[in-house]
């Protein structure tokens, strides 16, 4: 009995002594963890906004068919400075599946998640196309957007998204400054 | 210590007694994670960083774990160096942490580990049971890195991502599947016994 006790105790103290070290490195390494998570959840929404949190907005998107999901950009304080939508497309080999950032009533970033197109949408070909949206405040002239040569499909696809959540925005949630 | 007796166990671990060509211990990370030639590096290294801790804390406190608890004290020390690793991986190594995943934590179970705590650690002083430890840790690195070279050049045309066969090779999806990482450690670990074979015949033969 007195030796199961001391060897309880021995145990113990082992124990004690591994999970005050381990306390000492999650210490450390808490904070990045957790940034590298959320970079992981919400790293297509920073892309296209900046950095914030998100909190998913329920709204009406009928008639919106390509709208999947609306989220509301927050600042610290819990102000909602802009939306990003995320969206899914028709394209040329599939569905291009596309986050757009909106902000001050302009178009802020759009970032395409995942595509079946020919190789080179989304890639570094494709960034000077998806960079002439940025700054657009008229639904209309998402559409009006020079396509990318040798891919109309896809660019349509593109255009027709950034089109449709810029509507959204403007008659749906009454972004100001979105025509 | 002399440094000759260090050399000599660094050295077993990497050749005479490689955990996973010679011992063939530490299989399941070795199939499950091969597939690509950066796993293979990444797993390596967390499980040598595990070993030399472990094998160096086991040996300093050889003398104050009794013998009928040694088992679950092993496994708080080990455990506790792993949960180091899985942690301070996943806060500055994400991409490796994603790929690897559950394995890390795994590296509790690694068989290695726990026989170099029992059959070396436990009996030993500190420093040779820390240079067994990077001995062995180093051996199952460089076969595991080997292994998932062989398989992802297979199975993907490529070494760390890297393309290295030529444009008309068309990439053997088995080779990064379970089922080729059996055959392919077959294979290796048959090359592997036939070059250790006849070089020990050649050495006999000079005698």
């Amino acid at each position: 009995m007195r030796e199961t006790v001391k060897l309880g105790v021995r145990l113990m103290l082992f124990a004690l002594v591994a999970g005050l070290l381990l306390a000492v490195v999650n210490a450390v390494t808490e904070e990045p963890i957790a940034r590298n998570e959320r970079l992981k959840a919400d790293g297509s929404r920073i892309a296209v906004i900046g950095d914030y949190d998100f909190e998913a907005l329920q709204t009406d998107t009928t008639g919106y068919d390509a709208i999947q999901s609306v989220y509301a950009a927050l600042d610290d304080d819990g102000q909602t400075v802009g939306y990003v939508y995320e969206l899914s497309s028709r394209g040329y080999g599939g569905d291009v599946v596309l986050s757009v950032g909106i902000r001050d009533g302009a178009v802020s970033g759009v970032s395409v998640a995942s595509h079946a197109e020919t190789k080179g949408l989304g890639t570094a070909d494709e960034a000077p196309f998806l960079q002439s949206f940025v700054g657009l405040t008229q639904a209309d002239a998402a559409q009006g957007v020079d396509a990318m040569s040798g891919a109309t499909v896809s660019s349509n696809a593109v255009r027709g998204a950034v089109s449709q959540a810029l509507a959204h925005a403007r008659d749906v949630l009454g972004v100001e400054g979105v025509e | 210590m002399d440094l000759k007796a260090l050399r000599k166990t660094f050295l077993n671990g990497i050749f005479n007694e490689n955990p996973t060509f010679r011992l063939v211990l530490g299989m399941c990370p070795t199939l499950a994670i091969t597939y690509q030639a950066s796993n293979g590096i990444g797993m390596g290294l967390a499980t040598t960083f595990v070993l030399v801790f472990s094998n160096l804390v086991i040996s300093l406190l050889r003398n104050l774990i009794p013998e009928k608890i040694r088992i679950p004290a092993f496994i708080v020390i080990i455990a506790t160096f792993v949960t180091v690793v899985e942690m301070v991986m996943h806060a500055f190594l994400p991409d490796l942490y994603d790929t690897l995943g559950v394995f890390i934590s795994l590296i509790v179970v690694n068989c290695i580990i726990f026989a170099r705590a029992e059959a070396f650690a436990f009996k030993n002083p500190p420093l040779l049971s820390a240079a067994d430890g990077l001995g062995m840790g180093l051996g199952f690195t460089l076969a595991i890195t080997l292994l998932s070279c062989i398989r992802e050049l297979l199975g993907s045309g490529t070494i760390f991502g890297t393309r290295f066969m030529p444009e008309w090779f068309e990439p053997m999806a088995i080779a990064v599947q379970p089922a080729g990482g059996f055959i392919l450690l077959g294979l290796t670990l048959a090359a592997v016994t036939g070059i250790a074979a006849r070089s020990q015949k050649r050495k006999e033969a000079a005698k």
